[in-house]
């Protein structure tokens, strides 16, 4: 039966490493790499929803996906004594199972996003305190000190052309690795159907982005992604001797895995015992992590953002005359005895159009409507325009 | 490098760190960048001193905190001298050179190697 389950899994993440190269070939049709284009190209999937953001969204999950399947993967080959019983396929397997952490490492920049930049950057921190080598690899991965206009060309080619040559290479020698071993083809294709079943599911929320990168933003809070969040936790308990966090605990996962083959063997019941012992503290950890995070503010979306910044320019630039509640009496119009039209009357919703709006705020309207397009930016215009929607009343 | 504008002095008050965006001209590879960058400035009597709001730890953003300063990553606290009083970070707040032209404050904007205990600019 563990056999069968072992199976499905490897089922699983190897779909799921199929959609993410689908998906990773369709979003190459629009994504550029450059650091003042990334963002706008991901946003504009995003806009658009589509194809472009049913594939990222694909590549998403599917990133999660392999992740999850590839840790059960190995977790359940070691209960079942793979590394004894096929240490090459094991010793493959697990290379792959690693190549996806560098894949999310290298993928997880590209958006340009805040979470990306901010994320990146205390990644690159960790990897720094890595003695002997982590600052070589630190500035080969920037392509120097800090990040500059080489980072994202880096992260890019490793994340579509390095890495999956190097995941090609390995899964030919998995493929020949199989030979004379045990099949159960009704698992495997168990296992797909699942994934892809879950995949399709999955993709109806799309892929978050956070605003673009703002190095010079102090209000941001990185937090890792989930996955990494137990030994971000850990990272807490030993921040005197960083090396702990960033060389330590993974080098000893990462040795635990390739070593499994020439380890003495033990019980079965033992190594179900490590195991379960291993996926506790990974939960604890985590948990402890997001329950001392428990009063951190969510992180906005970008669309989230953005109607925020429309709320600060309309209390700042429109409310003195259009009134905090829409209906055209602020202070000034009272005052100066200007007629602002009511964005809660239907006739005003029946005339207007969302064209029209960004105009009027753009060049001004009449006489008494000022020209906002040289100081808003078009993207604060057309969010001030989505912003006005909420005066606008139920049609009956 | 060059040195970028923060300020007026006299818009400062006393004893008090204040946050300021100065905008940073460099050469960056193939292209010349104009980046906002933030930084904390405090009028001390006569003197000007400026401190990056950049953790040495990994590089994060430091936020004031009862008068001192504190990191939102790892919880590195530091002193309001930018002494490191309790968290990850290897050394205290970095210093930035300042000097005063004119009435304004001109501070040559810097990034240290994060994650030393010496200062090391980049």
């Amino acid at each position: 039966m563990v056999e069968r389950v072992h199976h499905a899994l490897a089922a699983v993440g190897l779909l799921f490493l199929l959609a993410m190269m689908l998906s990773g070939w369709g979003l190459m049709a629009s994504y550029v790499p450059s650091e003042s284009e990334a963002f706008g190209s991901v946003l504009y999937l995003r806009r658009l929803g589509g194809m472009g953001a049913f594939l990222r969204g694909i590549h998403y999950h599917a990133a999660s996906g392999v992740i999850i399947a590839g840790a059960l993967y190995c977790a359940v080959g070691f209960v079942i004594d793979e590394p004894h019983k096929h240490p090459v396929r094991w010793s493959l397997a697990t290379t792959l199972v690693l190549l996806c952490g560098a894949f999310s490492f290298s993928g997880f920049l590209l958006p340009m996003d805040q979470n990306a930049y901010w994320g990146n950057q205390v990644r690159l921190g960790i990897v720094e305190s890595v003695p002997l080598v982590g600052r070589i690899v630190a500035d080969v991965l920037r392509g120097g000190a800090s990040a500059n206009a080489s980072t994202l060309a880096r992260y890019y080619s490793l994340h579509v052309a390095i890495l999956p040559f190097v995941a090609f290479v390995l899964l030919v020698a998995l493929s020949r690795s199989r030979r004379g071993t045990t099949e159960h083809p009704h698992a495997a294709l168990f296992g797909a159907t699942l994934a892809l079943i879950l995949l399709y599911g999955l993709a109806a929320w799309p892929a978050p982005l956070e605003p673009a990168a703002a190095p010079s933003d102090i209000e941001y809070t990185p937090r890792p992604e989930w996955y990494f969040l137990w030994l971000f936790q850990i990272g807490k308990y030993v921040h005197a001797w960083p090396w702990i966090q960033s060389a330590v605990i993974p080098g000893a996962l990462a040795a635990g895995l390739f070593a499994a083959p020439w380890l003495p063997p033990i019980s079965r019941a033992r190594r179900g015992a490590i195991v379960v012992g291993l996926a506790a503290l990974w939960v604890g950890l985590t948990g402890l992590a997001r329950w001392e995070d428990r009063n951190l503010e969510p992180r906005p979306s970008y669309e989230q953002a953005l109607q925020a910044r429309a709320a600060q320019v309309y209390a700042a630039d429109c409310e003195s005359c259009h009134g905090s509640d829409g209906r055209g009496d602020g202070s000034q119009a009272r005052s100066f005895d200007l007629e602002p039209p009511d964005f809660t009357a239907a006739a005003f919703w029946g005339e207007a159009t969302p064209q029209g709006l960004i105009e009027s705020i753009h060049d001004g309207k009449g006489q008494d409507m000022p020209a906002f397009g040289k100081k808003l930016s078009g993207e604060e215009i057309a969010a001030l325009v989505v912003y006005l929607d909420r005066y606008r009343p139920e049609s009956p | 490098m060059e040195w970028a504008d923060a300020g007026r002095i006299s818009d400062f008050a006393p004893d008090a760190w204040r946050l300021v965006t100065v905008t940073v001209h460099s050469i960056d590879r193939w292209r010349i960048e104009a980046r906002e960058e933030t930084v904390y400035v405090r009028r001390r009597g006569a003197d000007i001193e400026a401190m990056s709001p950049v953790c040495p730890h990994t590089g994060c953003l430091v936020r004031t905190r009862d008068g001192g300063f504190e990191c939102p990553c790892h919880r590195s606290v530091f002193d309001p001298e930018g002494n490191s009083l309790e968290g990850p970070s290897p050394r205290p707040l970095d210093r930035l050179e300042v000097r005063q032209e004119k009435g304004r404050i001109k501070l040559l904007y810097r990034r240290f190697r994060t994650g030393v205990v010496t200062p090391e600019a980049i």
